[in-house]
């Protein structure tokens, strides 16, 4: 598994999404549940699938007809290493938040 | 019946390369039919798709022909390109004086930078740096139907698209930085060192007024009212966007003309050509020369100015739209 060159906050939705799918995940619901652009959620699936954070598969549905659903799962590796990539990014972010609401206050 | 956002994704899946085509395709096809079940937006889906297929064509292609890209004839062109108007203006126009001879010939910093690109071994073969620049890689390629052993792996437009799009970077990179660095070192640098050759008296000039009088000194030169920075940047912008322009018909002209010599000479027949036209016709600011290098010609508005590089701009996108829908039929790609 590769390290991530850069973290976006669009990334650590993602990784959420994921973390919190737990199972499973379809993609078209990753794009719906991180409230993130599909522009931005394939690239990222992409990305993560390349580095070895996640793994890849079609629906096993053999009652819907026509194209199958392509489903996410992260691997043992990606999900340790999405847990620490989240923390890291709360640290950084958070208190930066909560410095600005404290200015605007 | 096959949708409108369907035949869209379609079209973006089959811009990826081979190995990702087939799961895209049917993946966002997936993401479509399903798109109202989750409430997502079938735009958004479409939009994605060609985002997706831009960013992944623009990393395999453009990533692979900027490391194949580069030939041994480049970096002697850049030092040629660099070279050149440094000799003009430290050497030709007297080394003696930049070491302390009182100067006599330069109204002010204007005029350092117009001394630099006044050189005719600059403006005169500007094309032909160009071409050799940028489109020696696809000149040999051509040579060895390299690229019609390329299209069973990658979509022979995105092959193409990518290198015209590597060869016109490449060109505006480095006329871009060739033309800013020598306005950082006439604006700059020059009177840092004491402004050597510089010496507005002589034109009964103060400081004051040569610098108002450069406003007017040529085309372009009217952006100087607005900040020498702004001049600095947006005419290097301008010279570099013309390079590009001129890459690009480089590399159409290798794609039309059978003949890869002639096909590369073509360019700097054209500028050349409609240069000697122009003057003919007594309209010399008309030429594509004084459209790049304007100085010394009486000052004109800068959209006249711009025009005959646009013009050529908008023929050139039009060939390349016309060539890439016809790719196929060129010889030396089938």
């Amino acid at each position: 598994m590769e390290e991530l060159t850069r973290l976006t906050a669009a990334t650590v939705d993602v990784l959420r999404v994921l973390q919190s799918a737990g199972d499973t995940c379809w993609g078209l619901r990753v794009i719906k549940q991180s409230g993130r652009p599909a522009g931005s959620v394939y690239p990222i699936l992409d990305r993560l699938e390349t580095a070895g954070w996640v793994t890849s598969e079609w629906e096993q549905d053999d009652t819907r007809s026509g194209p199958r659903r392509r489903f996410y799962e992260m691997t043992d590796e990606g999900a340790t290493a999405a847990a620490a990539a989240i923390t890291r990014f709360d640290a950084k972010t958070i208190p930066a938040k909560l410095g600005l609401a404290g200015a605007q206050s | 019946m096959i949708s409108f956002s369907e035949r869209l994704v379609t079209i973006a899946a089959a811009m990826l390369p081979a190995r990702a085509r087939a799961r895209y395709r049917e993946q966002w096809l997936a993401d479509l039919r399903d798109a109202a079940e989750l409430e997502v937006r079938r735009g958004g889906i479409v939009f994605g798709a060609f985002s997706f297929a831009t960013v992944a064509v623009s990393r395999d292609l453009l990533g692979t022909e900027l490391r194949a890209s580069r030939t041994w004839v480049q970096p002697i062109i850049i030092v040629l390109l660099f070279a050149i108007p440094l000799y003009v203006g430290l050497v030709q126009h007297d080394l003696a004086r930049l070491l302390g001879t009182p100067g006599w010939d330069l109204r002010g910093n204007f005029d350092v930078f117009s001394m630099f690109m006044s050189s005719p071994l600059l403006y005169l073969l500007f094309p032909l740096y160009v071409v050799f620049l940028s489109c020696l890689r696809l000149y040999r390629e051509l040579g060895h139907r390299f690229a019609s052993n390329t299209r069973a792996r990658v979509r022979l437009e995105s092959y193409i698209f990518a290198k015209l799009i590597v060869a016109a970077g490449t060109s505006f990179v480095v006329f871009f930085s060739l033309t800013f660095l020598l306005f950082v070192l006439a604006f700059y640098v020059w009177p840092l060192i004491g402004n050597p050759s510089v010496e507005p008296s002589g034109y009964h000039l103060t400081a004051a007024t040569a610098i108002t009088q450069s406003f007017t000194a040529s085309t372009y030169s009217q952006v100087l009212a607005l900040s020498p920075m702004a001049f600095g940047v947006l005419y290097s912008l301008w010279v570099g966007f013309c390079a590009s322009v001129w890459s690009g018909l480089g590399m159409a002209a290798l794609l039309i003309v059978k003949n890869r010599p002639v096909a590369l000479a073509l360019p700097f027949v054209v500028y050349f050509a409609q240069t000697v036209v122009m003057q003919l016709l007594g309209i010399p600011r008309g030429s594509f020369v004084a459209s790049i290098f304007p100085f010394g010609l009486d000052q004109t508005t800068i959209l006249a100015g711009v025009a005959p590089t646009l013009f050529l701009a908008a023929i050139v996108a039009a060939v390349w739209v016309g060539l890439l829908r016809r790719l196929p039929l060129v010889e030396g790609l089938s």
